[in-house]
């Protein structure tokens, strides 16, 4: 029987919670429909689908974590096309795509919308490429659509009227987000869309969506589950702000709530009703909701369970949060002001804050201005069920302003409290002592972020040495070198992949690894004009970004005069 | 150390190779920790070693020369193009020591630090969103949020879809007087950044349109982009932009090597700065910075035309 990367077995069965259970999973099984592909360079489609013939559900990952920050060029690759059209060819009955970080183009939402007769559920993820052309397409010709989930991608608007291509015949939606679009819809013809599709379930809405068309969905759909409000701006005295209150008591199902993209705070206290029933909600974008309007939101809340906030809630506003959503699982706190010095708004206050009201938090995103290494420690051992831990100090060196230390100690308790710790970003003034104990303790790690951080190549062997469940490690700005890279390159086969930039790794030294390693991928992202491809480069060099990954497949050919594979 | 090999099946792999002696790891470290240090240590925002130097110069005294560390000097005299080398840590600088209490941090190419030995800077978030990639926030989360900061107060009137023909009081608060406004706002909302080239530079970046509202900072930030920076990070503030506003630019006065031009929605290649600023604002699609050689004749005309346009606010 011959054995595939993890990259295809994970989540190899339908609803496995754990990803761990998946390592235990490794037969490999021709009837199986619903298959994981964490690096679309891993694997061909061909191979895929020689495997699983009988694929239904394809989730496919492109692009490095790091180019959702802007550290890949555009070209680098990620391109879904090629998928597409060989499924298309081999008359694959396709009915679900998920990707995550690709390059999507029209035509390929065109092809995806023709081939597959039984297309139900497109899911795109941090995805670029496609217009609103594209969409039209999908909503023309895919018969029994059920879902459309487009989540923070970058889609150009042409202006067309996308929504209105759903045909009267179609009555399947069941999920429809197009939140992330920034062009107007036809909102007459979102209202019939509504109206016909009695199944539907959740709906996020644009910005360009106002309240009056919300009001009308909601007459007409009140069984919703997940709703995000697009524009909530209105006169709190008119007749349709009173029909919108009368039509959201009516809604007793939502439980997740998002969006507020424009936002009149005085037209808050229709939803209040709502938030009493609310396990999910997410302000993220909301910059128009704060201060007291926010807190007096947040009171009503008493069921959250993941809250997605910005950092204008302050410590004060997370004070609350603690103190209402005592069944809090996921936090995430982003911040909401990149240019001032300003106001600091969270730091280490709130969190600690947190941890002491909301016990079963296990998921963390948290950008704040400072942190210390005490407020760490107390936050350990508050909450030890922590799976997702990611912390970011806006300075990304900055020690604990208390003692002016390393933030390693408060970084150790976390690891060594948190023994299902799965995912782990750190950043403040760290030195190699944190890897050390990363090492030593975070023996469930799979995904591990590091930026500006470390002294030496010790810090990153430790982590390489230490921890033998890493899937996924990503560093920038460290001074890690060959040392660390090449001491174990073996390791490299058993991860996902490996993304180190600004680094001190030079070309020999990338070389080397990929010399050794015939079953590796090591890419050069080269942006420098002086370095020609024709020109006979220093190995000495140091490597501006790498990014190697385990495949089954070889060089991949779609890589632009950019990325040299070595 | 053990070479697994995880699930792939078949013979082994590679060997570790073991690291060679403490003796390299410690001078990689100490020159390691001497390029972060040196960035900062003398309270200069640039080192003057030789690998800062580069590029073309791009007209005035000295460029290609050596790095200075002045701050707010005038304009005139770096005329060079930054590649990726000068970026070593991704355009930013950062202190090592554990035990340096402010913790600096220094812009380097990007823009001139303030003083390492500023105690605030380390707890100031200053600058931060001028490294690339930091804070680690999604792309698009990102420009929606810059582009929250500009779009106009939510109470304000909004244009509704053509169709709605509802009596409603919302109908009565539209000001058709100022629809064009709102298109125009909107727009502007939608634009965010935008895509910047420049002769010979094979990767590009992004500006954000809306965080300026003149030409004049526009060409300030894109010449600190390209060439070199030396106005400090306070000056990205909004507030610092206004300042700046009076200092000449040397891309829209012609007296550089290179003009700025960008692409309209017609895909019409334009010089910038002929059009009032709101109506560029709903036009443009990307920019470029040009060679002036290419720009076919069009330098004397725009110098003299831009003679008249400096007496009077854009």
């Amino acid at each position: 029987m011959n054995y595939f990367p993890e990259e295809v077995l994970e989540h190899v069965f339908d609803f496995l919670t754990s990803d761990r259970d998946r390592n235990a999973v490794s037969l490999v099984c021709q009837s199986w429909y619903r298959v994981f592909i964490g690096n679309c360079y891993a694997i061909s489609a061909e191979r895929l689908i020689a495997r699983f013939p009988r694929v239904r559900s394809l989730t496919l990952k492109g692009k490095p974590h790091f180019a959702d920050f802007n550290l890949v060029p555009h070209d680098w690759g990620g391109f879904v096309y090629p998928w597409i059209e060989t499924m298309a060819k081999s008359g694959l009955n396709l009915e679900e795509l998920r990707l995550k970080r690709m390059v999507v183009s029209d035509d390929s939402l065109e092809l995806l919308s023709r081939s597959f007769v039984n297309f139900k559920s497109l899911v795109l993820v941090s995805c670029e490429g496609f217009t609103t052309d594209g969409l039209a397409a999908i909503a023309s010709n895919c018969r029994f659509l059920r879902e459309l989930d487009l989540q923070e991608n970058e889609v150009e608007d042409r202006r067309g009227q996308w929504l209105s291509c759903f045909p009267d015949s179609c009555t399947s939606l069941v999920s429809l987000n197009f939140a992330c679009l920034k062009g107007e819809v036809n909102l007459v013809a979102l209202e019939r869309l509504v109206t016909r599709c009695c199944n539907l379930r959740s709906l996020r809405l644009n910005h360009a969506v106002p309240l009056d068309t919300l009001q009308k969905i909601l007459v007409q759909a009140p069984h919703l589950v997940d709703l995000g409000i697009g524009s909530y701006v209105h006169d709190p005295d008119s007749e349709t702000y009173h029909k919108l209150k009368s039509a959201i008591q009516k809604c007793t199902s939502v439980r997740s709530l998002s969006g507020f993209l424009e936002v009149a705070p005085r037209c808050l206290a229709a939803i209040y009703q709502i938030c009493l029933n609310l396990t999910s909600l997410n302000l993220s974008y909301a910059a128009g909701i704060h201060g007291t309007e926010l807190i007096k939101l947040i009171r009503h809340c008493g069921r959250l369970q993941r809250l997605w906030i910005l950092d204008c809630i302050g410590d004060k506003g997370l004070g609350v949060v603690a103190s209402t959503c005592k069944e809090l699982q996921e936090l995430r706190v982003f911040p909401s002001d990149l240019y001032g010095v300003g106001h600091a708004a969270v730091t280490e206050e709130g969190l600690v804050a947190i941890s002491a009201g909301c016990p079963k938090l296990n998921s963390l995103l948290y950008f704040c201005h400072q942190m210390t290494n005490a407020a760490l420690i107390t936050v350990a051992k508050n909450c030890p069920n922590f799976t997702r831990f990611r912390l970011c100090t806006l300075n990304p060196t900055k020690p604990d302003p208390v003692t002016m230390q390393p933030l390693d100690d408060g970084f150790g308790a976390i690891v060594q409290s948190c023994k299902g710790l799965r995912r782990l970003s750190l950043t403040g003034l760290l030195t190699d002592q944190v890897f050390l104990y990363i090492g030593m303790y975070a023996e469930q790690l799979e995904m591990l972020s590091v930026a500006f951080a470390g002294d030496s190549d010790e810090g990153m062997l430790y982590v390489l040495n230490g921890c033998k469940k890493l899937k996924k490690l990503e560093i920038r700005d460290s001074p890690f070198g060959n040392v660390a890279l090449l001491t174990d390159v073996g390791k490299y086969e058993t991860m996902r992949s490996l993304w180190m930039s600004s680094c001190e790794v030079t070309l020999e030294g990338c070389k080397t690894v990929a010399k050794l390693m015939p079953r590796l991928n090591v890419e050069i992202i080269n942006e420098s004009e002086q370095v020609e491809v024709e020109a006979s480069p220093d190995d000495r060099q140091k490597v501006e970004k790498m990014y190697l990954y385990r495949t089954l497949v070889g060089p991949r050919r779609d890589a632009p005069d950019f990325v040299w594979t070595l | 150390m053990e070479t697994t090999l995880g699930l792939l099946g078949g013979g082994g792999g590679g060997g570790g190779l073991s690291g060679n002696s403490a003796n390299e790891t410690a001078s990689t470290v100490s020159k390691a920790e001497q390029d972060y240090v040196s960035m900062s240590s003398e309270g200069s925002s640039y080192p003057k070693e030789a690998e800062l130097e580069l590029g073309l110069s791009l007209g005035g005294s000295g460029g290609g020369g050596s790095v200075k560390s002045s701050k707010g000097s005038p304009w005139g005299e770096y005329g060079r193009i930054l590649t990726a080398k000068d970026f070593p840590a991704a355009g930013y600088s950062i202190s090592r020591r554990p035990n340096n209490a402010s913790a600096a941090v220094s812009g380097t190419k990007r823009s001139a630090a303030e003083s390492s030995a500023s105690p605030d800077v380390g707890s100031a978030s200053t600058g931060v969103s001028q490294v690339v990639g930091w804070p680690p926030i999604r792309a698009y989360r990102m420009n929606s949020l810059v582009n929250q900061a500009k779009t106009p107060n939510a109470e304000e009137d909004k244009v509704v879809g053509g169709n709605d023909k509802s009596k409603d009081s919302l109908q009565k608060k539209i000001n058709h007087g100022n629809v064009k406004n709102d298109t125009a706002v909107k727009e502007k909302g939608h634009l965010g950044f935008v895509k910047v080239n420049m002769d010979g530079l094979p990767i590009g970046r992004k500006v954000d349109l809306n965080a300026h509202a003149c030409y004049e900072t526009l060409a300030q930030t894109l010449e600190e982009m390209f060439f070199r920076p030396t106005t400090t990070i306070s000056s990205i503030r909004s507030g610092g932009e206004k300042e700046r506003a009076t200092q000449p630019s040397k891309l829209l006065d012609g007296s550089s090597e290179f003009v700025l031009t960008y692409e309209d929605k017609e895909g019409d290649w334009m010089l910038v700065g002929d059009v009032p600023w709101g109506m560029f604002l709903s036009t443009v699609k990307r920019l470029r910075i040009m060679r002036t050689s290419e720009a076919n004749g069009l330098a004397p005309r725009y110098q003299e035309r831009n003679e008249r346009q400096r007496s009077k606010p854009i």
